[in-house]
């Protein structure tokens, strides 16, 4: 009775159980706790027995040891260090491998901000995930050593610069929880905390596709800006007139070019449509044919938005449209 | 004679623990009140107390002063090898170097300095590490002249007492720590200032982490060999009997400090294996500790024990140190050791084990060989009195610490989230009390009367 009333209120020294991992990790901190009460008791309380109760006492001469106790009481501290080791270490074991088919998510952090990236390209400032799945989490971070804490799944891992830390959980419980960073990393370290909200499968999945859609709410050109760096276009284009690998969009858009063969070209609609879906098919003079055909990456619609963002950023725009 | 230094040390080492002091108090007080001290102060605080305390106070505070008092005394010798006043000099201009260095270049990187944070500010390094190397050499001089005086003197490794055993033991982990220690300092301020050398580049963060503490857990961690050097004596004192199965107890120091060189690892986040080896050499320490234990619990059994402020102090050694030891239970633990890692259960853990046991142990000391190095006498009454305020008081501001910790409450956050103000309100209490504890102790030693006749037991 007394130990499950102390189990009780022992139990609210931790957050809420979110995970599988978390409900073993308790119990083994129980566990050892228990041990430990025990060893502490028995020390302590033999000394102070021994301060209190030998008043007055002749004093036992010689020097002889106990063995039998002596032994004994050895044996009882190796078992307790062993026991604390050997506690859930199949649980962490478990941590250490992700299930194969375990949903990914990329996070990035740096000071002092999180940055979450889900496997369509969409990327949030709150972590959300489903329930009853096995996540894992590829951590990088972009400055200094940061951690990453979600006390409800005991999950807290060390994010070390030039190397990519994973971490991996299944929730099992629907609610906002608190992530943040457990590793020092300046001024303002302390705000460095977000919410990790779980959902049920179906509603997660619900989440992401309108979450996902990046059209929802914006211009479509400020779609084709985000499609741009989405898409590592900025790895051969700017948009600033310099030239990469290949053209700068800057002024592109109804502006006329030679292409290899000797053909002008001005650039409308239906050609950025063939540049971004067949590259190589005519190539501008100056350049090679180096670029990714993007067919069945793009859609028309992210094409199209595109397009829009090209003529945006263009003085020959009302040379191209027809 | 050699009480001179002895005491110019004493008065240093405590000012610098008033100093760490003062800041904790600042920092609690900043954290309570919301953010309106900036955040950036706060961290200064929070890193010039961890520096502070670590290398200006509980490394030297046991070595120099019962070293220089006690050990002359236990190895029946007139005086040191050396008179130690070369290392004092280090030892006050390099605090000094430290205090500067808060005033005209604070350094925020917390005190472990873990890269590539404390990389940032170029140069802001070099006064701090300047000081911190002259503080390191002073520890590595203070350990060759105890390791000499102790070759010098007739009495052998087994028949000196306890104290001395550990001190002896210790001045090899403060002469190796502490040139260990000084390299990885400059090899730092070399990476921050210059951006040259092994820990500027790529993979600094990993090895940085692996020499820093490689040189500080002997360091730091073992400052309780010492500790326990004066617990084990001061319990044969008050027993009036020589420790049960004593050479145990020595064998198991040597051991102790043996496996500090080789338990670094347990504070980084390692990988698979290696965190799985340095978690095991947990259990290795299990048998000397346990010795150690068995030799106090057994002496203490064997008649009567004598009932002074000393007394109080080494009760509050088992319970605080104990309380530290034990929860090395749970960071050694795999699984639950990585999710506490560098939350406040970190916190709690190393200030049980630090100042419920290094500076409980001193005050034990203190307390049971007063009068023997000063020839005056403290109010019984009043220790004792003191001895309850500084326990419960310790443990009031420290256990909440634990169940923060548990809680999932990170380490040096300036702002006290939702949920947590009640366990940080009653810490802040123990704080007081702890503090209130302290004070009295130290006015009962400064008021100490000369002669047995007047002012005690009143
Ligand atoms: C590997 C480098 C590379 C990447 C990545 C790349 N391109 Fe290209 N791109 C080129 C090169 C080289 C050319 C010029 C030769 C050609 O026409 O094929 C070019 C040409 C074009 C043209 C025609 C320009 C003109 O002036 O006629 C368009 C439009 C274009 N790219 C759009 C894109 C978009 C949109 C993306 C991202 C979804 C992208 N490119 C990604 C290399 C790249």
């Amino acid at each position: 009775m007394l130990n499950f009333l102390a189990l009780e209120s022992i139990s609210s020294w931790f957050p809420p159980e979110a995970s599988y991992q978390a409900f073993w990790m308790d119990k083994a901190f129980l566990g050892i706790l228990m041990a430990a009460v025990f060893a502490f008791v028995l020390v302590v309380g033999l000394a102070i027995t021994f301060v209190i109760g030998n008043r007055g006492k002749v004093a036992i001469e010689g020097q002889g040891v106990n063995q039998l106790a002596r032994g004994l009481w050895v044996l009882g501290a190796i078992l307790l260090y062993y026991f604390a080791f050997s506690s859930n270490f199949c649980g962490f074991m478990d941590t250490t491998q992700a299930p194969y088919g375990a949903y990914e998510i990329d996070v990035t952090a740096s000071q002092w901000d999180w940055e979450f990236t889900y496997p369509g390209g969409h990327v949030t400032d709150t972590l959300h995930v489903a329930i009853d799945r096995p996540i894992r989490l590829n951590m990088q971070t972009e400055d200094v050593v940061h951690s990453l804490l979600i006390p409800a799944l005991r999950v807290n891992q060390a994010i070390i610069p030039g190397k990519i830390s994973r971490t991996w959980f299944q929730a099992d419980m629907i609610d906002t929880f608190m992530l943040r960073s457990s590793k020092y990393s300046g001024e303002k370290y302390a705000d460095m905390h977000t919410a990790m909200i779980t959902h049920s499968p179906a509603v997660f999945t619900e989440w992401l596709e309108a979450a996902g859609d990046i059209f929802a709410g914006r211009t479509l050109s400020e779609v084709g800006e985000i499609l741009y760096t989405r898409h590592g276009c900025a790895a051969c284009h700017s948009f600033d007139g310099s030239k990469r690998v290949g053209p700068s969009f800057l002024d592109m858009y109804g502006n006329t070019f030679d292409t290899k063969e000797g053909v002008a070209v001005t650039v409308d609609d239906a050609y950025i449509k063939e540049s971004i879906l067949k590259p190589n098919v005519s190539v501008i003079d100056g350049f090679d044919p180096v670029m990714t055909p993007y067919e069945g990456i793009l859609d028309d619609r992210e094409i199209e938005a595109l397009t829009e963002w090209f003529k945006s950023m263009s003085s020959f725009a009302d040379q191209g449209e027809k | 004679m050699n009480n001179n230094i002895a005491f110019k040390y004493l008065g240093l080492t405590a000012a610098m623990f008033l100093l760490g002091g003062l800041l904790a108090a600042f920092m609690k007080m900043g954290a309570g009140s919301g953010d309106s001290t900036s955040h950036a102060v706060l961290n200064q605080m929070l890193t010039y107390h961890g520096v502070v305390m670590s290398f200006l106070f509980l490394i030297p505070v046991i070595p120099t002063f019962f070293g220089f008092t006690m050990l002359p005394k236990q190895l029946k010798i007139e005086k040191m090898c050396c008179n130690g006043k070369p290392g004092f000099t280090l030892y006050s201009v390099g605090s000094l170097l430290v205090i500067v260095s808060a005033m005209k270049f604070a350094v925020s990187t917390g005190w472990t300095f873990t890269p590539p944070y404390s990389l940032i500010d170029g140069g802001a390094l070099a006064t701090m590490s300047v000081g911190l190397v002259l503080v390191a050499l002073s520890w590595a001089m203070t350990g060759m002249n105890f390791i000499k005086t102790v070759h010098k003197s007739e009495v052998g490794f087994f028949d000196m007492p306890m104290l001395s055993v550990s001190l002896y033991l210790n001045s090899y982990l403060m002469l190796i720590g502490g040139l260990i220690f000084s390299v990885v300092i400059v090899l730092l301020s070399l990476a921050n200032a210059f951006g040259i050398g092994p820990f500027a580049g790529q993979f600094s963060t990993t090895l940085m982490q692996n020499s820093f503490w490689f040189a500080v857990t002997p360091l730091l961690f073992f400052a309780l060999i010492p500790a326990v050097g004066i617990i084990s004596d001061v319990i044969a004192g008050l027993t009036n009997r020589t420790l049960v199965s004593k050479k145990s107890v020595t064998w198991s120091l040597a051991a102790l400090a043996v496996l500090s060189f080789a338990s670094w690892g347990t504070h980084i986040d390692q990988g698979k294996t290696l965190g799985f080896v340095f978690s095991a050499m947990g259990l290795l320490t299990a048998v000397p500790i346990a010795l150690i234990t068995y030799s106090w619990i057994a002496t203490l059994s064997r008649g009567e024990v004598s009932c002074q402020p000393a007394t109080r102090f080494t009760v509050a050694f088992l319970v605080s140190c104990g309380i530290g030891i034990l929860s090395t239970l749970f960071t050694n633990n795999m699984s639950i050791g990585s999710y506490l890692s560098s939350t406040m259960f970190t916190t709690a853990q190393i200030h049980y084990l630090m100042v419920g046991g290094v500076v409980t142990s001193v005050l034990a000391g203190l307390h049971f060989w007063w009068t023997d190095i000063t020839g005056k006498e403290i109010r019984v009454s009043l220790g004792k009195l003191s001895g309850f305020l500084y326990l419960v008081g310790l443990n009031i501001s420290f256990f909440p610490q634990i169940i923060m910790g548990t809680k999932g409450l990170p380490q040096g956050l300036h702002t006290i989230p939702v949920g947590f103000e009640t366990l940080n309100w009653v810490s802040s209490l123990g704080f007081i009390v702890l503090s209130l504890g302290l004070l009295l102790i130290v006015y009962n030693f400064i008021t100490s009367t000369d002669t047995m006749s007047s002012g005690h037991s009143d």
